[in-house]
């Protein structure tokens, strides 16, 4: 029995929780064993979400991302062209070996003793390492590369990895919620380009617990109209089109569509997505009220719509909610959004038929 | 013939690209080190044919002129060492970013723009 000590003595992870009246502690949120717990037990073995392999399109591209609270340091190898997912932490003395959020590099220099990696994580040089006394003359460079990630998964475009080599493969962590993923990495907007991450993104470091977003809002869609009242009145939010009041968009008639619920309890993840059972973008209704307005906004979201359908996909709610689940601390998570439209609902559009 | 391929420095601004025999240790072939040559060096190091003639700073062939007598330590320190197949195999990081800064940033440019 996970046992977790507080103020009021130890107790039982489960007496944090009553079944019986539907109420839960909130010591769930903030006290820091269970954090501690959750990243030994979930982040350092679950598949975690890193990025998309469009983020980093050209040999030598690097961005940072996150696994729980260890910076990762995703980078295109420049031979193979293959993408590698490393602990952004020096072998030598642990300093971080990129201090950039992403950007193209040929090697990686640590600032402490300027070990230097190249974009397979081996380590190519280091100060000093000609003269035959440093480092007892035992420094074996096949040795000291960089960390790799355990297990590492570029699945339809997606990147995901663990650190747990005893981890069962990608597919059958994700069980039935598989094909949900592959289906929205192939979503489309009816461009040749399929899915991608516009850059540049926005990145927030946000003072919460990582469960909130990740399940108590997710889950919660009625807090949206009170918590996210600015910007529904200001129609940029995620009720947009969701109700006649306050909307200054021109909306779109709904595509025929089929919402699922996919998941398995005994593996502990799931999620819920659309599909749309007709190709290509729906047409606008007539709403708005200024006279020639109306089709000078027709014209310019016919451009955009088809923009923020790729944006849709990347930052569906799964994703989204793998995006947040990089916790930084125990009262931190790090959000990422590709454009503005990062708080939209989950949606996956069917490929245009050819 | 494996080849490796080097930027030495004998002095800051006095630095040469080397096409390096790797059995025989013998130079077969250089550049005299300009910002777009080492730009090219830096990334996929397309415009470095071993095979075509040597050329002097401005590009015009140097005829006669015979590189392969001298061991390739005689231009200096190596600064980096990569394979023809693009492998970083050996840098002196101090070296490195001195020259990162001498013919790059110092100008204002960026040694790796494919996300420019």
């Amino acid at each position: 029995m996970v046992m977790i000590n507080t103020a009021r003595g130890d107790r039982s992870l489960r007496s944090f929780i009553d079944t019986e009246h539907g109420t839960l502690s909130r010591e769930l949120y903030v006290h820091p064993d269970i954090f501690q717990q959750e990243l030994e037990q979930i982040f350092a073995r679950c598949w975690l979400f890193l990025g998309h392999e469009s983020l980093v399109p050209n040999p030598g591209d690097f961005m940072i991302t996150r696994m729980g609270t260890e910076e990762v340091l995703l980078v295109r190898d420049r031979k193979d062209h293959q993408i590698r997912a490393f602990l952004n932490s020096c072998r030598h003395r642990g300093e971080k070996v990129c201090r950039y959020d992403q950007g193209n590099a040929l090697v990686f220099t640590c600032p402490f003793h300027a070990w230097t990696y190249d974009s397979a994580g081996r380590l190519v040089g280091a100060n000093g390492i000609n003269n035959p006394n440093s480092y007892n003359g035992e420094l074996d460079r096949e040795q000291w590369g960089l960390v790799e990630v355990a297990q590492f998964k570029n699945y339809y475009g997606t990147l995901w990895a663990t650190w747990d080599r005893k981890a069962p493969s990608f597919e059958d962590y994700l069980g039935p919620f598989a094909e949900s993923v592959r289906y929205l990495c192939e979503a489309t907007d009816g461009e040749d380009a399929g899915l991608e991450v516009f850059t540049p993104f926005q990145k927030w470091r946000v003072p919460t617990n990582w469960k909130i977003p990740a399940f108590t809002s997710a889950t919660d869609l009625e807090h949206a109209a009170m918590t996210h009242r600015s910007v529904n009145a200001a129609a940029i939010g995620p009720m947009r089109g969701k109700g006649d009041e306050g909307s200054r968009h021109g909306r779109r008639n709904r595509l025929p569509s089929v919402s699922y619920s996919v998941g398995d309890h005994n593996l502990g993840h799931g999620g819920n997505w659309t599909v749309f059972q007709a190709p290509g973008l729906a047409d606008y209704q007539d709403t708005w009220y200024e006279p020639g307005m109306r089709r000078n906004r027709r014209n310019t979201r016919t451009g955009s719509g088809r923009r923020t359908g790729r944006v849709e996909a990347i930052s569906a709610s799964f994703l989204t909610s793998s995006w947040t689940i990089g916790a930084g601390a125990s009262g931190i998570r790090t959000r990422w959004a590709s454009s503005s439209a990062g708080a939209s609902s989950a949606s996956t559009r069917r490929p245009r038929s050819t | 013939m494996a080849l490796r391929i080097e930027w030495r420095r004998r002095a800051e601004g006095d630095e040469t690209i080397l096409a390096v025999e790797t059995g025989s240790n013998a130079v077969v072939k250089t550049w005299p080190a300009n910002t777009d040559l080492l730009a090219d060096f830096l990334n996929d190091m397309v415009g470095l044919d071993p095979t075509a003639p040597n050329a002097d700073s401005e590009g015009k062939a140097t005829n006669g002129v015979d590189h392969t007598q001298h061991p390739p330590q005689e231009w200096g320190d190596v600064v980096m060492s990569r394979s023809e197949a693009g492998d970083v195999l050996w840098v002196d990081p101090a070296l490195y970013w001195e020259g990162i800064a001498y013919w790059f940033r110092s100008q204002g440019r960026d040694p790796h723009p494919a996300r420019r």
